[in-house]
């Protein structure tokens, strides 16, 4: 078992507080993607696990054992780093058993999980180089060689494709994704790219300002953000987030804000719906963005398959089925039934 | 193709870059290769007195150096105060840079302190130390007395003399090295020691696999430049022994200098000289095409 437990731990810099009262279970063999704004704590959270920190307050626990007070070493995790920390002067292949030779594994013990290692990754041509003589990509892939090797349960990543290009990146997400699964391993994953965080993960937790918004599976953050903070930031473009007067008339008034997908709002006839002018669209090829404002003040996204033909500055009414919208205290942003 | 700059020749390009390395060559030749060529022309003729003028002798200098017993005992001198200097220097200032690199509190003052020594001219560093060592009232007397030993004439005697000239120039070498590890060590992504913490490594282990393995190109600078100062520096010598007592502590230079400056044998002293170039020399070209091939630069 290699379950990763947090309870209320409490990181502090100085005075701020960078970690703030986080619990957190992931469940052995599962992929798990925080996910947040810059500063809001992520690799704070993650160093907190890996024991590169010290947790001022709560406990860390790793497969049932309590390791908030252990060293790096003794946690049983491996960790790429976002500069994928590679050994400047040591060849790929000393780099990925670095961990073994310096645990004395036996040498023919070193070579099998070498070998298996860069059969996994592709790097069986690379071995002798030195990191400098790779590119991004074989440099991740060397830092992904090394946190396997160590046959840790537990893997920690902190934005690992952050420097590579779009094209790489999605192709590394995906063996990331296929890497895990093969080899069983709980993965905690820090990026602040949601796309990333989607796709990828099992659950997804999105951290804001040191604190825990939301922990579920992807679905569940979209189809149920717990606040106005979590629609804004899963979706893109984000949710439409309107008060509830002018969402609709005689409502509970202004204590209620009501979000609505942008894909779940149709363009009608003016007269019916909310009212709204088209301000613009935004042509993507397979969908078409409509940008409209609804009484000078709000602004609302609607997703259109295909090309529309609108003209700019019409008048429109927009609608959408009740079970699409989402409501929203004011006051906090936290999520209410729906009436 | 565009065309190059300077026409179409390559003739034209070569002679420009000549053109771009005279200036340098010039001061070069004219302030190193001249005075050291004019040297050994000088060490194979007597030294003019009076009414003699130099006569050619050949190699009768360096004959009358095999015989000499002070010639011998500098020479002697000079391997063990570099031995006991450029070691103990380089280990000393590589541990204080680590020291002082890592989190500690006062982290500014304590750099400060042990920059101090670099920026005190060798002379007064010397006096220091000239107080340090005397007999009775001396810093090391005094807490000897503490304890109740009795005093001990550091400078004074044959024994303790040369240890003492090498202590002075440890301290005061290994601050400006250390300045040299700093650099090098600000340079090192902390992550490369969060990493191999992660994978197990101990403290021990991540200094000689990682950190001291990346500092070799800062070693290497740092070995030749103490190598050098170990024929050179002897300042200290003038103000704390005189090269004595009987000498015990004249190094090659310093008996260089008392040949040539205060037994105006000058000839005699270019031909001492010939001897210390050539062992700088052979340093210079061993460091160079042996150390070079073991550093790894990023
Ligand atoms: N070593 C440190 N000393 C002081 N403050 C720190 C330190 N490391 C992080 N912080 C602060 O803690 C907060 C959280 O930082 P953290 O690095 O965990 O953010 P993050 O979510 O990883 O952001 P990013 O996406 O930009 O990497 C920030 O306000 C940051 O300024
Ligand atoms: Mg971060």
């Amino acid at each position: 078992m290699s379950d990763v437990h947090l309870n209320a731990v409490v990181k502090n810099w100085g005075t701020t507080r960078a970690v703030d009262r986080v619990s957190l279970h992931v469940n052995s063999g599962e992929l798990v993607a925080l996910l947040g704004p810059s500063g809001c704590g992520k690799s704070t959270t993650l160093r907190l696990i890996a024991g590169l920190e010290g947790a001022d307050e709560g406990e860390i626990h790793i497969g049932g054992r309590d390791v908030t007070r252990l060293p790096p070493a003794q946690r049983g995790v491996a960790m790429v780093f976002q500069s994928y920390a590679l050994f400047p002067h040591l060849t790929v292949a000393e780099n990925i058993v670095f961990g073994l030779q310096v645990r004395r594994v036996p040498v023919a013990e070193r070579k099998r999980r070498l070998d298996a290692a860069a059969e996994l990754l592709g790097l069986g041509a690379l071995l002798d180089r030195r990191p400098a003589q790779l590119s991004g990509g074989q440099r991740q892939r060397v830092a992904l060689g090394r946190a396997i090797v160590a046959e840790a349960a537990v893997c920690l990543m902190d934005e690992p494709l952050s420097n590579l290009d779009a094209q790489l990146r999605q192709q590394m997400r995906q063996e990331i994704r296929a890497l895990q699964q093969h080899l069983g391993m709980t993965l905690i994953y820090v990026t602040h790219d949601q796309t990333e965080a989607m796709t990828m993960a099992d659950k997804v937790v999105l951290m804001r300002a040191g604190r825990i918004e939301q922990h579920g599976s992807p679905a569940e953050l979209y189809e149920r953000p717990a606040s106005t903070f979590v629609a804004g930031f899963i979706g893109c473009p984000a949710m439409n987030l309107l008060p509830g007067s002018a969402a609709r008339a005689g409502d509970p008034a202004d204590s209620i804000l009501i979000g609505v997908r942008p894909e779940h709002i149709a363009v009608c006839e003016p007269g019916r719906g909310l009212p709204a002018q088209l301000e613009t669209i935004e042509y993507l090829g397979a969908e078409s963005m409509l940008i409209c404002r609804h009484d000078d003040a709000h602004r609302i996204t609607v997703r259109m398959p295909g090309r529309v033909t609108a003209g700019i500055g019409e008048r429109v009414g927009l609608v959408w089925p009740a079970d699409a919208e989402h409501r929203f205290a004011r006051e906090h942003g936290h999520r209410v039934a729906s009436t | 193709m565009t065309a190059h700059p300077l026409g179409n020749g390559g003739r034209l390009a070569a002679i420009h870059g000549w053109l771009l390395l005279l200036p340098a060559a010039v001061l070069l030749a004219a302030f190193t290769h001249y005075p050291a060529v004019a040297t050994f022309w000088h060490s194979l003729f007597t030294t003019p007195r009076g009414n003699r003028p130099a006569r050619f002798i050949g190699a009768d200098h360096y004959r009358d150096m095999l015989a000499d017993p002070i010639f011998w005992t500098a020479l002697q001198n000079n391997l063990v105060f570099a031995a006991g200097t450029i070691l103990p220097s380089i280990a000393l200032a590589m541990a204080m840079a680590l020291w002082v690199n890592a989190r500690i509190a006062g982290r500014g003052l304590l750099r400060l302190a042990y920059f101090t020594p670099t920026v005190l001219p060798m002379i007064a560093v010397a006096n220091i130390w000239l107080f340090f060592y005397t007999p009775d009232y001396g810093l090391f007397d005094q807490v000897r007395g503490l304890f109740g030993l009795p005093a001990v004439n550091w400078l004074g005697s044959g024994d303790t003399a040369l240890g003492a000239v090498i202590v002075v120039t440890v301290w005061k070498e290994a601050g400006f090295f250390m300045i040299f590890y700093l650099a090098a060590l600000q340079q090192i992504p902390p992550e490369l020691g969060e990493a191999a913490q992660l994978e197990g490594a101990s403290r021990w282990q991540r200094f000689w696999r990682v950190t001291f393995p990346l500092l070799m190109p800062t070693t290497l600078f740092v070995l030749i430049n103490a190598t050098i100062n170990a024929f050179r520096l002897v300042d200290h010598l003038f103000v704390m022994t005189r090269g004595g007592p009987d000498n015990a502590t004249s190094l090659l230079l310093y008996y260089i200098y008392e040949v040539g400056f205060k037994f105006w044998d000058q000839g005699y002293a270019a031909a001492l000289t010939m001897v210390l170039l050539s062992l700088l020399a052979t340093v210079a070209l061993l460091k160079f095409f042996w150390l070079e091939r073991k550093v790894h630069y990023q």
